[in-house]
């Protein structure tokens, strides 16, 4: 491997917001391929943050970093990448539902998922069912994450798998459920498709989903 | 019922802290730039919190009268019933800080807004408990409990809680949705009290990682401390 994709990895890795586009441009100096540098560089370097954010390293500052450090790189890549490089993998909606405010862990899901190609809809909280609904329809997005934190909230997941029904669009969306107040049994209860304990979680699940056979 | 309002507390937020916390290296540009939105935040922040000084009286076995409004909770009835006084409270990092950060568009700099807003809802936070403490005396032991922290006094604890709260509440900019849910997001609620035992909710709260435990579980006693 050349040691400048490496040097790429690395700046992911290790959250080099200001020196990754000129690492990423030295790369392509030195004729490697922009697919190439996607897969070794970037891509690598995210799975060295999951990693470490599983192990308990990395926190959600660290992971909001590293996600820059992409965003920063890829438009330098994308120039030059054919239009199959990095296909996405989808669209998923992520609210904290109504009634509840707790956003941190929502919003790592959110990084993990977008840094992982998904196109995050990211509708904040203390979100009533109608406009997850409607966010559903217009956006065509198949597949929504639901975070709840309070006890006393957890029927709004409810509310939102029954507002998907009543509006016809239930068989047509995933609702995967997680938060610090949520559990396997819940989300039979709920009705909702998935429960995913952590954010790693949320993206295995999702990635079943979006499997290409 | 004296009721306090303090919306002069300040916001101490050291500039190296907040960027080794939100990881940005010491001396780049993301560094500045996070510099610099703590600079806008510091001009505008007004972190604040009210009180009110209430009463206490034992109503029945699982309800308690703070400031003549009843609040149905065992363990509420269990911490208040003998500690005389309660301060019903609520805290926030301020409207200012909050319209500001909606201005944020990019997710680095929301996020860094957040935390910001969160810092500063933790400095009204401890200002509130260092003035109640210099007010009750060296030596006094506040504990707090927040309505929907634990399912004995659920989140519809919040309604009493206003209401003794009265005016205090908007004068420091906070209120209430429908769905009891504190504006600004970045607020809390709860009733501060005495007591000579340390009562933390955390010693009723089973989530084993939680960022914020101050104490361990102790299942037994929700059981053991009631009768
Ligand atoms: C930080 C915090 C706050 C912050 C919120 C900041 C924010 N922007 O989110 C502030 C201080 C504002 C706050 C306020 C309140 N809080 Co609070 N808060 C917490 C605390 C300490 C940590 C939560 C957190 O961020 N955890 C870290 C994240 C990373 O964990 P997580 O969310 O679980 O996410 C992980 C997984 O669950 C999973 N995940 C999360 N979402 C999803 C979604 C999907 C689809 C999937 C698959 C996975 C997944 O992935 C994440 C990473 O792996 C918890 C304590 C706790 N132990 O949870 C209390 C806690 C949640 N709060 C609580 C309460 C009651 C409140 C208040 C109502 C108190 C009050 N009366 O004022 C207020 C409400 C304020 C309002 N505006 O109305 C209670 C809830 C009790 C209960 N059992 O219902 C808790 C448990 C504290 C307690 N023990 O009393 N709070």
């Amino acid at each position: 491997m050349k040691e400048s994709i490496l040097a790429v990895r690395k700046a992911v890795d290790e959250l080099d917001l200001d020196g990754v586009t000129g690492l990423v441009r030295a790369c392509l100096d030195e004729g490697a391929s922009p697919e190439e540098i996607f897969q070794d560089g970037i891509t690598a370097g995210l799975e060295i943050v999951g990693r470490k954010f599983e192990e308990g390293e990395y926190f959600l500052a660290d992971l909001i970093m590293a996600g820059e450090v992409v965003k920063e790189a890829m438009p330098v890549l994308k120039e030059r990448m054919s239009e199959t490089g990095n296909p996405g993998r989808g669209k998923v909606i992520l609210a904290t539902v109504a009634g509840d405010i707790h956003e941190i862990g929502k919003n790592i899901v959110g990084m993990i998922l977008s840094a992982n190609g998904y196109e995050v809809i990211d509708l904040g909280v203390d979100v009533p069912a109608d406009r997850i609904v409607g966010a559903a329809r217009s956006s065509g997005a198949g597949l929504i994450g639901l975070s709840a934190l309070l006890t006393t909230m957890v029927d709004s997941i409810r509310g939102v798998v029954d507002a998907c029904s009543a509006a016809g669009i239930r068989d047509r969306v995933r609702i995967v459920i997680g938060g610090a107040c949520t559990s396997r049994g819940l989300c039979e209860e709920m009705g909702a498709d998935a429960y995913g304990e952590t954010a790693i979680d949320a993206l295995r699940i999702f990635n079943g989903y979006t499997a290409r056979p | 019922m004296e009721k306090v309002i303090l919306d002069d507390i300040p916001f101490g937020i050291e500039g190296k802290s907040l960027a080794a916390l939100l990881k940005a290296r010491p001396g780049s540009r993301t560094e500045a730039s996070l510099l610099a939105m703590l600079r806008e935040a510091r001009i505008l922040a007004r972190p604040k919190a009210a009180f009110a000084v209430c009463d206490v009286k034992p109503s029945g076995e699982n309800a308690v009268e703070v400031g003549g409004v009843q609040f149905t909770s065992r363990v509420l009835h269990g911490n208040l019933a003998g500690s005389g006084l309660a301060f019903p409270f609520a805290a926030t990092c301020g409207t200012e800080l909050e319209a500001w950060a909606r201005e944020r568009k990019s997710t680095l700099h929301s996020f860094w807004a957040d935390s910001i807003m969160l810092m500063a809802l933790g400095c009204a936070v401890s200002f509130l408990e260092c003035h109640l403490k210099a007010r009750l005396g060296e030596g006094a032991r506040l504990s707090t409990m927040n309505p929907g922290s634990l399912e004995d006094w659920p989140l519809s604890g919040q309604a009493p809680l206003f209401s003794v709260l009265g005016s205090c509440a908007p004068a420091i900019g906070v209120s209430l949705n429908d769905r009891m849910v504190l504006r600004p997001l970045k607020s809390v609620s709860g009733i501060q009290f005495l007591s000579e035992k340390g009562f933390v909710n955390c010693s009723l709260c089973p989530r084993e990682s939680c960022p914020a435990r101050r104490a361990p579980f102790e299942p037994g006693l929700y059981r053991g401390g009631m009768h």
